[in-house]
């Protein structure tokens, strides 16, 4: 198979997700209370929920937000452990010890219990995307620390090849050595970690659904409807339920296929 | 309807089951629901608390919750001056606590002084007090008290339910040093703490589970002359806090008894040898409350009666009802529920909804639509609120989901803030941070006084504005003047023309939108023997006592 075919098929899935809301063909917040918990059919192809709204539509709708979500929080977080495990690796010394002591500080989180705490004093009023936003920027400040040691460990490696001492010895500045000659090997890393962490991210949004922490009322989200399955002893009369799961699997399984690739091909 | 309930209820009391000779021994195995805040019966105020504390503790007079009628408790006799003023109690003799302490008429004495006492801030306190006069309580002699009333007093005798009975031995240095609100915590070692209940703690494990272990001192004997009760070895309270993992592991045989069954869950247990029991009706109404406190930050809107009938207007009962319950729950328009066929008001108005009317109702009040639909008020502020909701309670969830959909047709904004159980008690109660919340109340007793601490201004559980010097509005006042009245009014006729108009007031004033009351559905294994679930809290462990597991090889035979 392709290397490329796995990246191709998630970029497809991503570029659909994102574009749900445009696909959606009922408004995935109006509840039609009068049909209930309906099974598929030709109008509802995925049934409707408890409220009668359109499950289809919420399932586009939903995947917008939980993809961006994850991306956003995947594209902060490598920000983050680029810069981190770069500037420790190349410099090393005391900002070195400072930013892995950091980094080890914010692995022994608990981060479910953080994010927890964080909704306990979060203000009531604040609109569910906002809040979710808040969480998935605490899920990246506590979720950078393993990426950077990796890039850390590959920078320390990069700083003493030979391309990059003969930089420094034409008299280049530190800062455009890491920029020029360092970091673009760590490139490949940080793709496999963007490839790991984006589908973690996702999955940490249905995780806080699970806990009445996820995104809040009306707005639909795959956390949201993966929800519905933990009443399970409504499945043998309900099947349909199970339908979005069906539909979520895919993006996670080419993700763990394209990490494969990857490994494999480096 | 009725008349199934009752040939069910009727089915139930007469059952072979419970003539069936029962069984020593076992652990009987329930659930909680969320874990407990305290194991102080003077303070406690949450339902997981009082779950585990009312098997551990016994009062004077009891309640029986399926006749709901008075039973002798500790209070072996008793009987009531001419002119309903006094109460002469002869207390059982050789009672223990449950680490062996003789229980007297001084620990009647002490217990009574505690839950007066004002510093403790005990829930029951308002129950206490007739006319603004606290009951006093006097010793007669080892095994004689006597309750001196300022005024007669209608349900004297209920009064005395769920007061559990203190050790004094145990809590009077606390209760001197004034910290008896820290006394038995949850971190309290288990031996520390003693009681008169059939039970007594064994472990707490927090986030996981409660054991109570069989009190050998119980004073209560078995009918029938079957020995000593209780008949179990203990009871193990798992803490799981949802609902589905608890419906899970009662069809794995991890629970024998399910308190409380979801409805939609009903068809499920079919042919999973589960006997499900429906009461009907319950006690139990859920409620939208407004925050009507100094504290509220949206007390300019919800202040204005147009603004909080309007929102009644919005709410479609019928279908919260028939979505969030699957038709087993009734639709309320006052906070008495048909299950309490004595003091239910039936002649209370059941408007029809009308989102029509609602908006009208905000237009009388100066609110106003912007373009783009959403109700400004008068100063120009969009009308957005938050619906704080136990993240517990699947049930109540929806219901805010729905109710959000409701008002949203109604042009306002609506968050929903679920928060775990504590967190929301926290605000509701202590802090009063919050806009709404819903909750639910009812299952005590039938009885109106057992809810004084709710109607009264200056209770503490009057949730939309607790503990007031003074009543803040002018219904809020008559509501306090009719409580009382009816407190001291022996004529049950009287009493009941009284409660009717505070049920009519607070119908009108809407400090809270009634919204439904489920009906109590429990479901046990099959395996528990003198099993009588009951419409009054608690449905199947209030004769914790008298239940008995049979063993594997009694099923089998």
């Amino acid at each position: 198979m392709n290397r490329n075919l796995p990246i191709a098929v998630l970029a497809a899935l991503v570029a659909l997700s994102l574009a749900g809301p445009l696909l959606a063909p009922y408004s995935p917040v109006e509840q039609h209370r009068e049909i209930a918990s309906a099974a598929p059919s030709a109008l509802h192809w995925l049934g409707t929920d408890d409220y009668g709204r359109d499950v289809l539509s919420r399932f586009l709708v939903g995947a917008n937000w939980s993809v961006l979500a994850g991306l956003l929080a995947t594209a902060l977080t490598l920000c983050i452990a680029g810069l981190a495990g770069g500037v420790a690796g190349f410099n090393g010394g005391w900002i070195d010890q400072i930013l892995m002591r950091l980094g080890d500080l914010v692995l022994s989180l608990p981060w479910l219990y953080v994010l927890i705490g964080l909704r306990a004093v979060l203000p009531l009023n604040m609109k569910p995307r906002a809040a979710v936003a808040a969480m998935l920027a605490l899920i990246a400040l506590v979720s950078w620390a393993r990426p950077a040691r990796l890039v850390r460990g590959l920078v320390l490696s990069l700083s003493e090849r030979g391309y990059v001492e003969a930089a420094r010895g034409f008299g280049v500045s530190g800062f455009r050595v890491f920029l020029r000659h360092v970091l673009p090997g760590a490139w490949g890393v940080l793709a496999v970690q963007a490839l790991v962490l984006f589908p973690r991210f996702v999955l940490a949004e249905v995780t806080l659904s699970f806990l009445g922490l996820g995104v809040g009322e009306p707005e639909p989200s795959w956390g949201g409807l993966v929800l519905g399955l933990k009443q399970a002893w409504l499945l043998p009369e309900q099947w349909w339920r199970l339908l979005p799961v069906c539909l979520i699997i895919p993006l996670f399984l080419t993700c763990a296929i394209a990490v494969r690739r990857f490994r494999a091909s480096s | 309807m009725r008349l199934g309930y009752l040939l069910t209820a009727l089915s139930l009391i007469v059952s072979p089951s419970y003539a069936e000779r029962p069984s020593r021994g076992g652990i009987l195995h329930v659930a909680l629901r969320a874990e407990p805040k305290t194991f102080n019966p003077v303070i406690a105020i949450d339902a997981p608390s009082r779950d585990v504390l009312r098997r551990i503790h016994a009062d004077l007079i009891s309640i029986d919750r399926s006749t709901q009628k008075t039973v002798p408790a500790l209070a072996e006799t008793w009987s009531q001056s001419p002119d309903g003023t006094r109460y002469t109690l002869k207390l059982r003799r050789g009672v223990r606590f449950s680490d062996g302490a003789p229980f007297t008429a001084d620990d009647v004495v002490f217990s009574w002084g505690v839950y007066l006492d004002e510093k403790v801030r005990s829930p029951q306190r308002d129950l206490l007090i007739i006319d603004g006069q606290p009951i006093q309580c006097l010793r007669k002699d080892g095994f004689t008290v006597e309750f001196v009333l300022p005024k007669p007093y209608a349900a004297a005798e209920r009064l005395f339910d769920s007061v559990a009975m203190l050790p004094r031995h145990r809590l009077e240095p606390q209760w001197k040093a004034g910290k008896l609100r820290d006394a038995w915590t949850v971190g309290t070692s288990p031996a520390e703490i003693a009681g008169l209940g059939p039970f007594r703690l064994k472990e707490y494990r927090p986030g996981a589970a409660v054991l109570l272990e069989r009190n050998p001192y119980y004073w209560r004997p078995a009918p029938e002359g079957g020995g000593d009760l209780p008949y179990l070895d203990g009871i193990e309270f798992s803490l799981l806090t949802d609902e589905d993992v608890q419906l899970a592991r009662f069809v794995s045989g991890d629970l024998d008894v399910l308190n409380r069954l979801n409805m939609k869950s009903i068809s499920y247990l079919q042919g999973k040898g589960a006997a499900v029991t429906d009461l009907g009706p319950g006690l139990e109404y859920n409620f939208l409350c407004f925050n009507l406190s100094p504290r509220s930050s949206k007390l300019v809107w919800f202040n204005s009666h147009e603004f909080r009938a309007a929102l009644s207007a919005a709410t479609d009962r019928e279908a919260l009802a028939h979505i969030v319950y699957q038709g087993r729950a009734t639709p309320l328009w006052g906070h008495v529920t048909p299950g309490n066929l004595l003091w239910y008001d039936g002649r209370l108005p059941h408007p029809a909804r009308s989102v029509a009317g609602g908006r009208e109702q905000l237009r009388k009040a100066g609110f106003r639509w912007n373009p783009e639909g959403h109700l400004v008020d008068p100063t120009g502020a969009t009308v957005e609120f938050s619906i704080l909701v136990s993240s517990s309670s699947p049930e109540r969830i929806a219901m805010a989901t729905m109710l959000q959909a409701d008002y949203g047709e109604l042009g306002i904004a609506v968050t929903i803030a679920p928060l775990e159980f504590r967190s929301l008690l926290g605000r509701v109660v202590d802090t009063q941070q919050f806009d709404t919340a819903l909750l639910a109340l009812g299952g005590g007793d039938a009885d109106p006084n057992a809810e004084q601490n709710v109607w009264l201004s200056s209770g503490g559980m009057h949730l939309w504005n607790p503990n007031q010097k003074q009543p803040a509005t002018d219904w809020e006042g008559e509501i306090d003047r009719l409580m009382k009245q009816q407190m001291v009014t022996l004529d049950a006729g009287e009493r009941k023309k009284m409660y009717d108009r505070v049920q009519e007031i607070v119908a009108a004033e809407l400090p809270m939108i009634f919204l439904v009351s489920p009906s109590v559905v429990v479901a046990q294994r099959g395996n528990v023997g003198n099993f009588r679930p009951a419409l009054l809290d608690h449905f199947t462990l209030w004769n914790a006592g008298e239940l008995f597991v049979r063993s594997r090889g009694a099923d089998a035979r």
